[in-house]
């Protein structure tokens, strides 16, 4: 008797092959890290890692505390220059440009960030969006440009009547949306959140999900997350970092989120998303 | 650095679906022992009995849906955990069904009654161990999760033998139909054993179903549901 399933399946077993995967490469990544190296004084915190960001995508870097996912979204708009004693080796690409020999200034209004609380300006809503602009010497259509910024980050419609009002008065939710506002007010290519959701209650998360789904068609993001539903929700990619005995992180493993959280290949990340590890 | 540590809900939640699981596999089990026994000796009692007691496994695979639903609303798991639990749904319902079938076989014996029979049931026992064999198989491998080689070579085996079971089924029917031809009056015992061979038939296909959803949990690849299909 012919066995054509099983020997279909047999097919099966010599074609699959489970291997670790760290790499993806795209085409035209508007960020890149290469061999990269952090060390905050003498100790190693992040170790050798090499990951390409795409355009227009949102990318999940999800791991346990400690495991290097601050540092690492810092190195991509020099954030790290702030801190006396870190010291980064490698390097990180915008564009294929080396950003530790681009103008600071100017790498950190084309890659924005946003920060785990809200961080407004004691000033007025109005002049937290201003802000940027006026810094960089824009002078003209700063009220377009503010309604514009306030729009993007679905805010417009809560405050447009209260734009001189001090942004201390508006709710945390709000206050992360203006973040937002303000760091596209500059018109960023690239976003850095990290955990931006995290000191938010779950009506303003899912806003501010949204919004990151909804800028995605025209804005890069990589969102730092301990919240793998999040993760899952809003990213199209998902890089898994974890720090061994040495406590030295690493990249793990990197791949599309369905694969990440449906599948993963490396058993540390398995038992990451799984939570239990962490 | 990352510290292990079990996540006791989530895996109590886990190992309280796998017991019903089991539980429900031996009711499945022994209510496949005791159709045939009842169908052969013709105890139209024992039929009757095992009919009303399909409402047993009815509410024993409902339990294990909705246990699954609890603990996937309570614990949110992903990856390993979420095809584990999303799977025992599946195989609980094909439990399920399986258990239909066999009461639809009861069915057909107090239909054919106390009429001696107009076969001496060659095939359909032949049937009957295949499906069985089948049956047992794909719930141990569903109930180990073996590592991947092991449990494509376990599905292999357990797919072999679905081809066989499809093949008498053929020969039932041809054979039946053969003699219902010459006579009339064969063809409405003949009607009820040719569905007996379809219910065997479909049972071995609901292993079938169930290797095919361990491959998935052991793979994660949703494509590897179909492995030959996939290869075509």
């Amino acid at each position: 008797m012919i066995n054509q399933k099983s020997k279909k399946i047999d097919k099966k077993i010599n074609t699959e092959t489970i291997t670790s995967s760290k790499i993806i490469n795209f085409e035209d990544p508007v960020l890149e890290s290469i061999n990269l190296n952090v060390y905050y004084g003498k100790s190693l915190a992040v170790k050798n890692v090499n990951i390409q960001v795409p355009k227009n995508k949102v990318i999940s870097l999800i791991g346990p505390s400690g495991c290097g996912k601050s540092t690492l979204i810092r190195c991509f708009n020099r954030m790290n220059d702030t801190i006396r004693i870190a010291r980064v080796e490698g390097q990180i690409l915008y564009n294929k440009k080396n950003v530790a020999e681009m103008d600071s200034a100017e790498v950190r209004y084309r890659i924005g960030m946003v920060f785990q609380k809200p961080n407004p300006f004691p000033k007025s809503i109005y002049e937290n969006v201003a802000f940027g602009p006026k810094v960089n010497g824009i002078k003209e259509n700063i009220d377009q440009i503010v309604e514009t910024s306030l729009k993007k980050a679905d805010l417009w419609k809560e405050v447009k009547d209260r734009l001189k009002e001090n942004a201390y008065g508006l709710s945390g939710g709000q206050q992360q949306r203006l973040c937002i506002a303000r760091t596209l007010a500059v018109n960023p290519e690239v976003i850095l959140m990290d955990e931006p959701c995290s000191a938010l209650d779950p009506i303003s998360t899912d806003r501010i999900e949204e919004l990151i789904k909804d800028l995605s068609s025209s804005v890069t993001i990589v969102i730092v997350t301990h919240n793998m539903q999040q993760a899952v929700r809003v990213s199209d990619y998902a890089a898994c970092m974890m720090a061994g005995e040495e406590r030295i992180g690493e990249l793990i493993e990197y791949g599309e989120v369905n694969q990440i959280f449906g599948n993963p290949k490396d058993k540390r990340t398995e038992e990451y998303v799984t939570g239990r590890i962490g | 650095m990352a510290n292990y540590h079990g996540r006791k809900s989530l895996d109590l939640g886990l190992l309280e679906i796998e017991t019903k699981t089991n539980a429900l596999t031996l009711k499945v089990l022994e209510a496949f022992e005791e159709t045939f026994n009842s169908f052969y000796t013709k105890d139209l009692e024992k039929s009757k009995e095992i009919i009303k007691n399909d409402i047993f496994i009815n509410k024993f695979s409902i339990e294990i849906e909705n246990k699954s639903i609890e603990v996937i609303r309570r614990e949110t798991p992903l990856a390993s955990d979420m095809r584990k639990l999303t799977s025992y749904m599946f195989v609980s319902q094909e439990l399920e069904r399986i258990g239909d079938y066999l009461a639809g076989i009861c069915k057909i014996n107090l239909k054919i009654g106390k009429d001696p029979f107009i076969t001496k049931f060659e095939k359909i026992p032949k049937m009957e161990a295949i499906a069985k064999n089948m049956l047992k198989d794909s719930i141990k491998l569903f109930s180990n999760f073996p590592d991947q080689k092991k449990a494509l070579k376990a599905a292999k085996d357990i797919f072999s033998q679905d081809d066989e079971i499809d093949h008498l089924n053929s020969q039932v029917q041809n054979d039946l139909i053969k003699r219902m031809a010459r006579s009339s009056k064969l063809v409405e015992q003949g009607t009820y054993i040719i569905w007996v061979a379809h219910n065997l038939e479909r049972i071995s296909d609901r292993a079938n179903n169930i290797a095919e959803r361990t491959i998935y949990v052991i793979t994660g690849d949703s494509g590897a549901i179909f492995p030959y299909e996939l290869e075509e």
